[in-house]
Parts: structure tokens; C-alpha cells; sequence
């Protein structure tokens, strides 16, 4: 998902440049109170191990891997902007000495790693706990649905860019397939960062802020309300580009008529957005399957995807929680002083 | 600030609420005061295990004293409260979000007291103390955190308010006493453990600290590195507290020895007398040091000379 | 690779201007329209130029620009005839054109990596204006993912010591992946911690400060 030099046109590349400038600049503003503490430190850390991490692939399925992204591991243990950050100084180095991710793309990869992965990652983590009533289970199920949703989050916005930067692209197969592929790699996401935070919060659970705090009450409603919350944000999600076109039916009357929409060349903005994707052209074809097949395999990945997630997200925190003893740091260091 | 304090050196135990004895009123009569002194100092963990209980010591100016102890026994907590880290972060805030249902979190907010150099040791004067004591940590890459061994060197002194020509200057300096000048621009990561630990020294000593707190300097150096190593711990006249499992070294270096265990002093004493009592080593997890028992052996047997060919 | 490269390309150009400068030629180049050949052809001698001027080892320059290629490839085959208004006849050539574009970037980029030091490049961010944090966050990364990646790779060693060369399920694989990355995740918070501890212990009060700051050379 690491965009490369080239692929984003000029203004495209110049405007995430823009807002990802802006936000970072927020971010650093909203850190500019813990400097003093060991935030700094724990940032080049957690930089450190996202950049260790993302040498070792995980099996998505047979012959696709990922790897770690780790957006909503940060900012769940070092706060949103810290969290972005840490992505910001990630993908850095990785554009400036392993030519990994494009130096004139970095601003659209931190928007869209960055920014949605870590920011909005963390809004949607913070309000999934909030509903499970907080604590370790919380935690470990909001985290890992909050990986999940912000994968797809960050490759939707990644093939709206590409699809933003090539006029007259067929912007929403390439969509669909951008959730398809991420589907499956968000999954990953999800699973190794539930791994993840299960490790540290059966050991050290004091370096999660706010994961010490339990409302238990609220729990098994809460579990519910979380399934049922969490498959509603996929599929809306999943549904709203498809949704969009289907009450006109445009497209079923392109492909009933035949009408080659792909001379519309010029770079006007609006027309794009709206302009159905398939045009019967067979070199243009080959690729990619019909509309309508894309839509049923996209939402059904969203479903499948949702489920896997919420299934093994509870299983992990029934297994975090039953087996949680009092941490015992292997340093004699005080529990953190990092608030969020 | 200065309040009435039992000096308990020499003595072999420590828990009993002895009387001050004749060497207490000598100190109180002395002007200067003690180097590190710890009173009733308390410490516990996170996860409420008991680290320091009520500890108390005294060490003069310009002693070297070996702090001895099995693994857990509250070594390394000891010697980071010397520069008043660990309570600084045992009052502040984010501990709620651990002790909040804590019962014993109020005896953690009291945490003894301790003295530098006749100061207090508390968060207004945190900064002073951390100037007068050096630690030196086990891990060289817990300390080495900079690009390049002559910036890492240079981080006390710029954070004591040098210009950066000047602290260039002393970084230098204290590289050529290392012996490691020469290193000078390469990043920690290129350098031998022993070359590593010897720049973590070298920062230290940049900060020109009238204690030092070693924590295991001899640990994974190999045995030319633990010789240098050692030579160098020697050849510096501020007062050492080194917490230590080599035995042998402590023998060589120290005079006096406190062996600590459960976070408690079990003995405090001549490092000859202590390391040589069998019973209370093996009953704290430790063994007599080689060099004590070689030497037991060639004074009492003088005759019996096998174990080198002739 | 050696220190002497670098050294020797710090004195011949600065890095502030090889950075800026690296960013300005990607940009051109970026925006030299597809099969303008003339102009890529004389932006890629002026790269040829400094790749020379600079002494970069071409060797490791060829190995890294290579392992990258398959990526273009399929960037390149992807753009082409997903594109309706290039398709067909003229796809071939456009995939060509694309190749050939970001090839020149992707070099230009691999060079300053290879010419400077990961910590060079961090302090010229540094002199460049870039916030302290950020910086500061660079070098502890630069610094601790040499140390994390040596952790890794132990533990991986050790976790394959004991599985014998068994084959394993796909959740086994998962759950020894997690495990790994957790403890190795506990082990550099933990090393931060400890990190913190040393700093402060030599004063740092939450100002980073460096020899660099007011000096131009190392």
C-alpha cells in the first residue's frame, strides 16, 4: 500500500501533501506537552519495532502475505497523534533509504497510513471500548475490529487517490478490488495486532493507557453491542460506493446500450466521480470481473471479514481475561507516565 | 534537611533497632557529610511485590562499596533511587491508572528518604542530584542511544548547559580516558560490547558525578574486557556503589561489602569477612568467590602444590 | 558502502542539497509528460552524472534498483491497460514510458540513500528545519531497529531450534508469529523505559540537544 513516485498526478500528490503537512502539524501540536516525559523515547521505539516488524510477513492465505502496519498498535498504546507519528517517521526512512513508498507520495501515505490508519483508527478504537465498557477485553476486541475497519479505511483511500490522479480510470472496480485484496490483508492487521496486545496486556497491561479501567457491568451487552456495531460500520462501509449507483442503474444501461465511456478523457472532476466504470472494451475488460459479481464478493468479504474479526477478537480476550495474572515487569520501572 | 541518621557500617546485621554506637557519634561530630544515605527507603513494584523494606545504609566519601545479592533481591532498584528517578514516578499521576484499587499505594507514596552528598533527594532538587551521581547501566544500548559515541557522550553536558563547542571538548576528553578517541564518530552499533560499555563510562563520566553507581560492569565482557574494565572502575576517585554478581572483582576492587536480599540489608561489613562466610553466602543464593577460596588454600596448605605442573 | 564513501560525497556535496536536490529531480521527473523521451533521456545523463560525481556503488545501487523492479512491473502493467484512453495498441509503449520514468526516480532515491548515512540524513532533516521530535524519534528508530531487528532475528532462531522441522498448521504459524512480535514489542517498550531512565539520569529534561546543532561538519 506503500504508494510509489509516479502513480499520484501533481495535483494529487500536492494536495495530500497539503493536508498531511496539516496534520502532522496538528499531531505536533497536540504533543507538544509530552516531550518531557518518556514519550519521545517510546515513539523511536515503537517507530523501531513497526519498522522490525514489518520485515517478517504473515500468511494471509496461501500465496499472499502482509505485514504489519501497525497504525492502531500505536496509537492505542502511544495515543492517536503520538501513533501517527511514529507512521510519519516509518515511512520516512523507508522512502528516503530503501526508495519504499515514493517521496513525493509521502504526503498521500501518511494520509492515508498515517492520519486514517493511526488517527482514525484510534476515534474508532476509543468509541468501540467506550461501548464494551472498557477494560482488557475492550481493549483487545476494540483494537483489533479498529485494525480491521482502519485497513479498509486506508486502502479505499488509497484507490480514490490513484483513481483521483488517472482520469477516466474505472475508479470503482479499482476500488473494489482495493477493499478485496485489503479485506483479506485487514484481517492480518487485525489478527497480529490482537496478538500483539494480548501479549503486552497479559504482561505489562500498565503500558496501555486506560486499559486498566473496567466498567464490568456493561460487558456482555457491551460484547453485543460491539458485533453488531462493528458489522454495521463494515458494511456501511462496503455498501456506500455500491449503493451510490445502483438506484439510476447506469451502468445496466451502458452495458445494455454499449456505450464507450472511456473517451471521455478530459480532466474535468465531477464527471468522473459519478461515471460508471464499465466500458465495453475487451483489452480494458480483462482484468476485472463484472460490476455486479464485485459487488457480491466485496460485501461478502466485508461480512466474512467482520465475523473472523469480531470471532476471534472475543475468543483472544476470553483467553487474555481467564488467564490475566498480576503484570510483573521484568525492570524495576514504574508503571508509565504517558496519558493519551 | 539534615536529619539525625545511625551510621551502620560494620556491622554484620542490620534489621534489629541497634543503639548508635561510638562510630555513629564520630560521624555526627564530622562536619562533611555522608555520600549516599538511605533511610527506612521503601519501594514496591507495580504489581505490588516489595522491592526495597524499610532499607537503610550510609557510605562515605570516597568508598567503594559492592552491593551484593541474588537476582530480585532489589539491587538495581536501589541504585537507580539514588538519582531519585524511581519515587519521581512513584508520586506522579499515571499510577492511578494501575494502583487505583491498591491498598498499600499510600505506603508507596512514602518512599523513605534519601541523601546525596548531604541533600535530599526529592523532585525540586531531582536535577542537582542527578549531576552529582553517575549510573552506569548493565545494558550498554540502554545508555548508547545517540547516532554517534561522541554525541552520546556529549548529551550530559549539553543538558548541563555546556555550548556545544565545549561539551565537543569534554566529550573528547573523556573518549581519551576510555580510550576510545578514536571511535569517536562511528555509531554504537559498530562497537564491541567491551568498547560499548567502556563509552557508556566515558558518558557518564562527562558529567563529572562525585558517585558512581555501577550496575554489573563486568557482565558479558569477556575476560580482557572485564581487566580494562576493571582497571578503569579503579582508577577513579569518586565514591562507587557497585551492584555486582562477580564476586571476584568485588574482592579486588571493594574494601566493604553489603549484601542485600528481599530488599533488605542481610549484611554490611569488610568484603573479606562477608565473602568469605559460606553459610551466609549460600543462604542468599551466592557462593564464595574462586580467588578467596584459592587464597584460603595456598595460606593454610602451604606444602600441597598440584595444581600447576611444575 | 564503507565510512570513505561517505565521507568523501559529505565533502563533495552537501546533504542538505543532495536532499533537496534529490527532491526537486524526482519532481521533474514526475512531471516530464510520458514519451518525452529527449527530456528523460537528458534528466537521466544529469543523474548519471551525479551518481559518478558522488562515487556510488553501483553494484549495490544495480542489486537494490532490481529488487524493486518487479514492483514497477506490475505498477507499470496495472496503469497501462487499466487505463481505457491507452489501451490497446498503445498500451505497450505507455507501459515502456512509465517503466522508464520511474526507473529514473527510483534510482535518483536509491543513490541518496546509499551515498549517506541513515544518521547523516536524519541531521540534515535536522539543519532542514524538520521539528526536533520528529528527529529525535528518527534517531532512536535509526538506533534501536539495528538492536530490535538483531532481537528478532535471535528469537526466530531459537523458535526454529525447537520446532524441529515440522510442518505447522496455519494457526500455529499465526499464533508463534504473534507471540514473537509480542515479546519482542514488551522487550523494546520495556527497553524504552529503561532508555528514558538513562537519559534522565544524565539530565535530559525533555529538550533534545545536539553537537550538531550549531556545527555544519561532523
Amino acid at each position: 500500500m506503500h504508494l510509489p513516485d509516479g502513480v499520484l498526478s501533481l495535483p494529487v500528490a500536492a494536495v495530500t501533501s497539503v493536508i498531511g503537512a496539516a496534520g502532522f502539524a496538528t499531531g505536533l501540536y497536540h504533543l507538544r506537552d509530552r516531550s518531557r516525559d518518556r514519550t519521545p523515547v517510546l515513539m523511536g521505539m515503537m517507530a523501531a519495532f513497526v519498522f522490525a516488524a514489518q520485515m517478517l510477513n504473515f500468511p494471509v492465505f496461501p500465496g499472499v502475505s502482509g505485514h504489519l502496519m501497525g497504525g492502531v498498535l500505536s496509537a492505542v498504546v502511544l495515543g492517536p497523534w503520538a501513533g501517527a507519528c511514529v507512521i510519519a517517521s516509518v515511512l520516512c526512512v523507508q522512502a528516503l533509504l530503501f526508495a519504499d513508498g515514493g517521496l513525493t507520495a509521502l504526503g498521500a501515505n501518511f494520509v492515508n497510513m498515517g492520519l486514517l490508519g493511526s488517527v482514525v483508527g484510534y476515534a474508532i478504537f476509543a468509541e468501540l471500548r467506550r461501548l464494551l465498557g472498557g477494560g482488557i477485553q475492550g481493549t483487545l476486541v476494540g483494537a483489533m475490529l479498529a485494525a480491521w475497519v482502519a485497513v479498509l479505511i486506508s486502502a479505499g483511500a488509497c484507490a480514490l487517490e490513484l483513481a483521483w490522479s488517472n482520469p477516466g480510470i474505472a475508479w470503482l472496480p479499482l476500488l473494489g478490488w482495493m477493499l478485496l485484496i485489503h479485506a483479506a490483508i485487514g484481517v492480518g492487521e487485525a489478527l497480529i495486532t490482537g496478538l500483539i496486545l494480548r501479549s503486552i496486556l497479559a504482561a505489562r497491561p500498565d503500558l496501555i493507557p486506560g486499559a486498566c479501567h473496567a466498567v464490568p457491568s456493561s460487558n456482555q451487552i457491551g460484547r453485543f453491542a460491539l458485533a453488531g456495531m462493528g458489522l454495521a460500520l463494515a458494511l456501511a462501509l462496503f455498501a456506500a460506493p455500491f449503493a451510490y449507483d445502483a438506484p439510476d442503474g447506469l451502468e445496466t444501461v451502458v452495458e445494455k446500450v454499449g456505450i464507450d465511456y472511456s473517451d471521455a478523457s478530459e480532466p474535468g472532476s465531477e464527471t468522473q466521480e459519478i461515471q460508471p466504470t464499465k466500458a465495453p472494451m475487451p483489452d480494458y475488460q480483462l482484468p476485472i470481473p463484472g460490476l455486479s459479481s464485485m459487488r457480491m464478493a466485496t460485501a461478502a468479504a466485508g461480512v466474512v471479514g467482520t465475523l473472523i474479526v469480531c470471532g476471534v477478537a472475543v475468543l483472544l480476550a476470553r483467553a487474555t481475561a481467564g488467564s490475566h495474572r498480576l503484570p510483573r515487569p521484568s525492570v524495576p520501572i514504574e508503571a508509565g507516565s504517558h496519558g493519551r | 534537611m539534615i536529619g539525625p541518621w545511625r551510621k551502620r557500617t560494620q556491622k554484620t546485621e542490620s534489621q534489629s533497632e541497634a543503639p548508635a554506637s561510638a562510630l555513629d557519634q564520630n560521624s555526627q561530630l564530622t562536619a562533611s557529610p555522608a555520600s549516599i544515605r538511605l533511610h527506612d527507603l521503601c519501594y514496591q513494584y507495580p504489581d505490588g511485590r516489595q522491592a526495597l523494606d524499610h532499607l537503610r545504609l550510609t557510605i562515605q566519601a570516597g568508598e567503594c562499596v559492592a552491593l551484593v545479592g541474588p537476582n530480585g533481591a532489589g539491587k538495581s532498584t536501589l541504585l537507580l533511587h539514588l538519582n531519585g528517578i524511581l519515587p519521581g514516578r512513584t508520586t506522579g499521576g499515571a499510577l492511578h491508572s494501575h494502583g487505583a484499587d491498591d491498598p498499600q499505594a499510600t505506603s508507596r507514596r512514602n518512599p523513605g528518604q534519601v541523601w546525596i552528598e548531604g541533600l535530599q533527594v526529592n523532585t525540586a532538587n531531582g536535577p542537582q542530584v542527578r549531576r552529582m551521581v553517575g549510573l552506569v547501566f548493565q545494558d550498554p544500548d540502554d545508555q548508547l542511544f545517540s547516532p554517534t559515541i561522541l554525541e552520546d557522550v556529549a548529551f550530559g553536558p549539553l543538558n548541563l548547559g555546556l555550548k556545544p563547542a565545549e561539551a565537543r571538548t569534554l566529550a573528547l576528553q573523556c573518549l581519551e580516558r576510555v580510550n576510545l578517541a578514536a571511535e569517536a564518530h562511528r555509531p554504537p552499533q559498530h562497537l564491541s560490547f567491551g568498547a560499548r560499555k567502556r563509552a557508556c563510562l566515558a558518558g557518564v563520566l562527562a558529567c563529572n558525578p562525585s558517585i558512581l553507581a555501577l550496575d554489573e560492569p563486568t557482565a558479558n565482557l569477556d575476560p580482557r574486557g572485564r581487566r580494562r574494565f576493571i582497571e578503569l572502575i579503579r582508577s577513579l576517585s569518586a565514591t562507587k556503589l557497585i551492584a555486582s554478581h562477580d564476586l571476584d572483582m568485588v574482592v579486588e576492587l571493594c574494601p566493604r561489602t553489603i549484601l542485600i536480599d528481599q530488599g533488605q540489608v542481610i549484611a554490611d561489613g569488610p568484603t573479606r569477612a562477608i565473602l568469605a562466610n559460606e553459610p551466609l553466602l549460600s543462604a542468599h543464593g551466592l557462593e564464595v568467590p574462586l580467588s578467596l577460596i584459592l587464597e584460603a588454600r595456598t595460606s593454610s596448605e602451604p606444602a600441597e602444590k598440584p595444581i600447576m605442573p611444575a | 558502502m564503507g565510512d570513505e564513501t561517505q565521507i568523501s560525497a559529505e565533502r563533495r556535496l552537501d546533504p542538505r542539497w543532495a536532499l533537496l536536490g534529490c527532491l526537486g529531480f524526482v519532481v521533474a521527473v514526475i512531471l516530464t509528460p510520458l514519451g518525452a523521451w529527449k527530456a528523460l533521456g537528458s534528466e537521466a545523463l544529469l543523474l548519471a552524472f551525479f551518481v559518478g560525481y558522488l562515487g556510488v556503488n553501483l553494484g549495490s545501487l544495480a542489486r537494490r534498483w532490481l529488487g524493486l523492479c518487479p514492483l514497477l512491473v506490475v505498477l507499470a502493467v496495472l496503469l497501462g491497460i487499466s487505463h481505457p484512453a491507452r489501451a490497446g495498441e498503445h498500451a505497450a509503449g505507455f507501459i515502456a514510458a512509465i517503466l522508464a520514468r520511474n526507473g529514473v526516480a527510483l534510482v535518483a532515491v536509491l543513490a541518496l540513500g546509499l551515498v549517506y548515512s541513515a544518521v547523516t540524513l536524519i541531521q540534515t532533516l535536522r539543519r532542514l528545519g524538520c521539528p526536533a521530535l520528529v528527529v529525535s524519534t528518527l534517531h532512536f528508530m535509526n538506533r534501536y531497529s539495528h538492536v530490535l531487528v538483531e532481537e528478532r532475528n535471535r528469537m526466530l532462531i531459537a523458535s526454529r531450534a525447537r520446532s524441529f522441522g515440522r510442518k505447522r498448521s496455519l494457526w500455529a504459524r499465526w499464533s508463534m508469529l504473534g507471540n514473537l512480535l509480542g515479546a519482542l514489542f514488551l522487550r523494546a517498550m520495556e527497553r524504552g523505559e529503561r532508555v528514558h531512565t538513562a537519559m534522565v539520569s544524565r539530565g535530559w529534561d525533555g529538550t533534545i540537544r545536539s553537537l550538531a546543532d550549531s556545527e555544519q561538519t561532523r
